[in-house]
């Protein structure tokens, strides 16, 4: 059971300080390395917001794989609370963007839903449940978000703090497994003893409905999780004759672990329930009409929850439901349907195939991966990544539609990559502009640049090598090349030299290089390459 | 005025109003950190509703400067 005194470790990707109470721990805003052993640890994560958003399938898939590294690595006595990952926050409301941004949201979501479903360590809370009682402007603080990336708004934190704990409540100490029900007037009206099978009102007409919808409703707790006991004072054979026999009987003998029905005493059948079950006392919840019984429980038994049974049968609907939720839900969301999220469960599954697999090169073999390369086309996809690739980006140089066009006609080639693999198909996500100068038999890349998501597969080599093999077949001997300098392509500074580039000159954050050709270069056979100028 | 704000700090920071006084800055308040200092600039603005500047929330460091600062923009 968790102490909410107790200190607990949140792993959080923002400032989130001012949520929690002063005996808590932090994480630093990205990567960990081990988990620590506090028994209740949290996930708050914040929707990467400003210039982290264009890598958002990414960021989202590693978000996942962080939880899932965390759970693999958790003691059976340490429980995870993730939180879902709000889209309150994020304000501009871009047509493809904000779409993204919700499939992420939805995307986590089901994730973490999965993770709770599959281990019992795992809990979930929405914390929409609780920033939706606020307006955006209540709930974020530009100001603050710049000065201390704090994303929720500090004025906010105290409310939240008395949010979670009751949350806390419900996760801790509500969470029961066993449901034992008395039968005669509980789970029928009448007493079967003296009313008989054809007495009893269960199903037809009101009351007995209410009791048949009661019964059913036990039937689907049953079926989601919760365990159903039988503890009540009747002869055992009359009972099996009415499980048998009643046309609208619901609950059966199969339906409940124990059966406990004769005239002994409650509060010691139910211990004895407990024993035979292995459970704890705390884990059970006990329902019987008869207050004297509930009475008797109750003294004898304090840690079992006995709630007040409802005077009128049609009362029984709103009963169940509200012990339900009470004491059985399963803290998780509720499952929906929503639109596939395909792109970020690829992502996640290449990741995981990476870390079960040993070497990177069988990891790139396993991935069946298959490059089309064109040649002049995909214009319009060019551009936009001349315009938004920052990191692989060896030049940097911006183009419009227009300019590549222009390129086009005046004989230059423009290359462009789409990639492929057993996951699913990443689109069009590489491209080079080379200017060629026929006469000199000689070609400047000037620009090379490649999507973050398919880099570390050794497709940007690929890619450069195909090309200056087309060039070769082309009658070009020379190539000259540049890397210019940005804050944000340092990654791509070796690229030329690691593919055998000469550097001519190098000066205040470029470097020139050149490249003869003599001869084709083999392509790595692992990839399978499709092209528009013959295989 | 003055006495609604050491009520602020004292309420943010976990200590006595009666230990701040003008000569109160940062290193005097164990709780006084960065984190916190952000949780008491933004109760001053809810409670007195004002907005203050990063500038300015950055020089708020002493008791004396806060009052410098809240004074200069009531008066302004």
């Amino acid at each position: 059971m968790l102490n909410k005194k107790e200190s607990f470790y949140v792993f959080r990707n923002t400032t989130v300080e001012g949520l929690f109470s002063p005996e808590a721990m932090y994480s630093g805003y990205d990567e960990f390395t081990s988990v620590p052993n506090n028994k209740l640890l949290i996930w708050l994560y914040f929707m990467p917001m400003g210039k982290e958003t264009n890598k958002i399938h990414e960021l989202i898939g590693d978000y996942i794989n962080r939880i899932e590294f965390v759970v693999n690595q958790m003691s059976d006595s340490q429980t995870l609370l993730i939180f879902t990952l709000s889209t309150r926050f994020v304000q501009l409301k871009f047509e493809n963007a904000n779409q993204s941004f919700e499939e992420a949201s939805e995307f986590y979501r089901k994730e973490i839903l999965k993770l709770s479903n599959r281990d019992s360590r795992v809990k979930n809370i929405n914390i929409d449940d609780f920033f939706n009682g606020f307006s955006t402007n209540d709930l974020i603080d530009w100001k603050f978000y710049y000065m201390s990336k704090m994303v929720v708004k500090p004025q906010i934190g105290l409310q939240f703090k008395k949010w979670f704990h009751k949350k806390l409540d419900a996760i801790n100490y509500k969470r029961k497994k066993c449901l034992v029900l008395d039968l005669d007037n509980t789970l029928w009206g009448g007493v079967l003893g003296e009313d008989g099978i054809d007495g009893v009102k269960l199903g037809g007409d009101y009351p007995g409905n209410a009791y048949r919808d009661f019964q059913a409703n036990i039937k689907m707790a049953a079926n989601a999780g919760v365990m159903l006991a039988v503890c009540s004072k009747n002869n055992i054979e009359d009972v099996q004759e009415m499980w048998a026999k009643h046309p609208e009987n619901i609950l059966t003998e199969n339906d409940f672990v124990c059966i406990k029905s004769n005239w002994d005493d409650k509060a010691k059948n139910i211990s004895e329930i407990a024993q035979e079950l292995n459970i704890g006392l705390d884990s059970f919840v006990f329902i019987d009409d008869n207050p004297r019984e509930r009475e008797r429980v109750k003294l004898e038994l304090p840690m079992i929850e006995v709630p007040e049974f409802p005077d009128q049968p049609f009362e029984l609907f709103d009963f169940f439901t509200k012990i339900y939720s009470n004491f059985f839900q399963i803290h998780r969301l509720t499952k929906e349907d929503s639109k596939k999220t395909k792109q970020y469960k690829e992502n996640t599954l290449r990741n995981q195939l990476k870390t079960s697999i040993g070497s990177i090169e069988e990891y790139i073999k396993n991935l069946n991966i298959e490059l089309s390369i064109f040649e002049n086309s995909n214009v319009s996809r060019v551009a936009q990544m001349t315009q938004k690739t920052n990191q692989f980006n060896l030049t940097t140089k911006r183009y419009s539609e227009a300019e590549i066009n222009d390129y086009i006609e005046n004989g230059h080639f423009i290359y462009s990559l789409g990639v492929k693999d057993k996951f699913g198909d990443n689109g069009i996500t590489g491209a080079a502009i080379v200017l060629v100068n026929k006469e000199n038999k000689c070609a400047d890349i000037d620009s090379y640049l490649l999507s973050c998501r398919i880099l570390g597969k050794n497709i940007e080599n690929v890619f450069l090598k195909y090309i200056l093999n087309h060039l070769y077949d082309q009658g070009i001997t020379t190539i000259k090349s540049k890397y210019i300098s940005t804050k944000k392509n340092s990654q791509t500074i070796s690229f030329y030299n690691d593919n055998g580039f000469e550097i001519v000159d190098e000066s205040k954050g470029e470097i020139s290089y050149i490249c003869a050709l003599k001869t084709k270069f083999k392509i790595d056979n692992k990839f399978r390459i499709v092209n528009s100028y013959g295989k | 005025m003055e006495n609604k704000i050491k009520e602020i700090m004292a309420e943010v920071f976990v200590c006595n109003k009666e230990d701040i006084n003008i000569d109160t800055n940062k290193d005097d308040l164990d709780n006084w950190d960065s984190l916190q200092h952000l949780l008491f600039v933004s109760q001053l603005e809810s409670e007195l509703g004002l907005k203050f500047t990063p500038e300015e929330i950055c020089e708020m460091n002493g008791f004396a400067e806060i009052i410098k600062i809240i004074n200069l923009k009531l008066n302004s």
